[in-house]
């Protein structure tokens, strides 16, 4: 078990199976930061050289870009050089990712992803400007009980919790 | 439902900033404390001692730590420090994991290690008393070496008998661990801002007493209590000139640097 101090929020027990539910946003980023980049180096790191073990190998190599990619556009400080990196390790795991998984299409998420760089030199780091402010309030938002009738006031108190909550 | 959320976005970021009338300030004070949400402290330099965060005990010093500090300290089981709360390790493990410039000194890199007791002495400052994460047993290789962006490296899994005195103010950030086996275990940085910047670009800027740069503006609140605990002689570094593009926290993170200087003037 990976110890980590209370403020960072826990991976889901059952990562990968059916009955973790959908995975949310915070939680991707501390698998991405934290629990994967641990797990997966001391699964797959040189543990052999036969052909399965060096794939495992060269996916993990492959997997750490995009990990090394998501930290440093994370990070509360940037710099020219730290996007520069950025940009470079998202060119890379682009590139390999047809070499090392074919089935794999192309999505404009991965598109959307080479754009970052650019809004890190445009807006500063992500903490300004990332959404997870909104997600915040969509996780407010699904958790609010409604009477299931659109265009009604809804006086329950739960509003005042949720003015609250914003801070 | 999303105009509240705006509005509420909207007015959490007025009452940060520096130009927010103070008696709007004040009520914010007041509205954390009635409605129980996180104290921002950011612009407290000074260590809070609250009888709400701290669980104070008897006075039953462990002999390990009397041995170094005596017997006249009260011992603690959380202390928070700029809004970050530090555990001992009996208390929570997790918490009391931090890294820290050892001996006082920056220009050292940071150690990892596990604060074993909390402390305040008879004026109430507050010490960390920290073992020291062991070094990694020269047979075992770290495979973290190959990923330099990757904030995370091996270390021995046992902690040092040693115990170290650490002021609140030189601990750098919390570390996860996770123990591989009796000999080795993966430490992870959790720093929100690496360490090459609080190294260089922060000291270059603090120490020139020159103008201000724009590269200091984007420089996060968390590492404010570091840019305090510099001493002024730090020598300069300059790891590059372009290092921020401005965010628009600008002004919130332009008055903390203003209030650095005022606190640690150098004095060349």
């Amino acid at each position: 078990m990976t110890d980590t101090p209370s403020w960072v929020s826990r991976a889901p027990k059952s990562f990968g199976e059916a009955s973790a539910g959908t995975i949310k946003a915070a939680e991707w980023r501390s698998l991405a930061m934290i629990y994967l980049p641990i797990a997966l180096t001391l699964a797959w790191a040189d543990k052999g050289t036969s052909a399965t073990e060096q794939h495992l190998k060269a996916a993990l190599d492959h997997t750490m870009t995009l990990f090394s990619a998501t930290r440093l556009a994370c990070l509360r400080v940037t710099s020219e050089e730290r996007i520069k990196a950025c940009e470079e390790y998202f060119i890379q795991y682009l590139r390999d990712l047809q070499k090392l998984h074919p089935h794999i299409n192309m999505r404009t998420n991965f598109h959307m992803a080479i754009h970052i760089p650019d809004f890190l030199r445009l807006f500063g780091p992500v903490f300004s400007w990332w959404t997870f402010p909104l997600e915040r309030f969509i996780g407010t938002l699904l958790r609010m009980p409604t009477n299931d009738r659109i265009g009604e006031k809804d006086i329950s108190p739960r509003s005042f919790d949720c003015l609250i909550q914003c801070f | 439902m999303l105009q509240s959320h705006l509005r509420a976005s909207t007015l959490r970021g007025w009452v940060s900033r520096q130009d927010c009338p103070a008696v709007l300030r004040e009520l914010k004070l007041l509205f954390d404390k009635s409605f129980g949400t996180t104290l921002d402290n950011h612009d407290n330099g000074s260590i809070l001692v609250d009888g709400d965060e701290m669980d104070w005990e008897p006075d039953i010093i462990p002999d390990e730590l009397s041995q170094i500090v005596g017997q006249h300290v009260k011992t603690h089981a959380h202390f928070r420090y700029q809004g970050v709360v530090y555990s001992r390790a009996s208390t929570h493990r997790g918490n009391s994991l931090v890294q820290y410039y050892p001996n006082n000194k920056m220009a050292s890199p940071a150690v990892p290690g596990s604060i074993q007791y909390i402390y305040s002495d008879k004026g109430g400052k507050v010490f960390f008393a920290i073992q020291r994460q062991s070094r990694l047993p020269s047979d075992i290789v770290d495979p973290f070496r190959l990923y330099p962006h990757i904030p995370a490296s091996m270390w021995g899994s046992q902690l040092q008998q040693e115990l170290e005195i650490v002021d609140p103010s030189w601990i750098f950030s919390h570390y996860a661990r996770y123990t591989i086996d009796a000999q080795a275990c993966v430490v992870l940085s959790l720093s929100q801002v690496g360490i090459e910047i609080i190294a260089s670009s922060c000291c270059t800027d603090l120490n020139t007493s020159g103008e201000y740069q724009h590269n200091i503006i984007s420089v996060p609140v968390d590492c404010i209590n570091l840019l305090i605990a510099l001493p002024s002689f730090y020598p300069i570094s300059c790891f590059g000139s372009t290092l921020c593009t401005m965010s628009n926290h600008a002004n919130m993170l332009i008055y903390h640097y203003q209030s650095v200087r005022h606190i640690n003037k150098p004095s060349t």
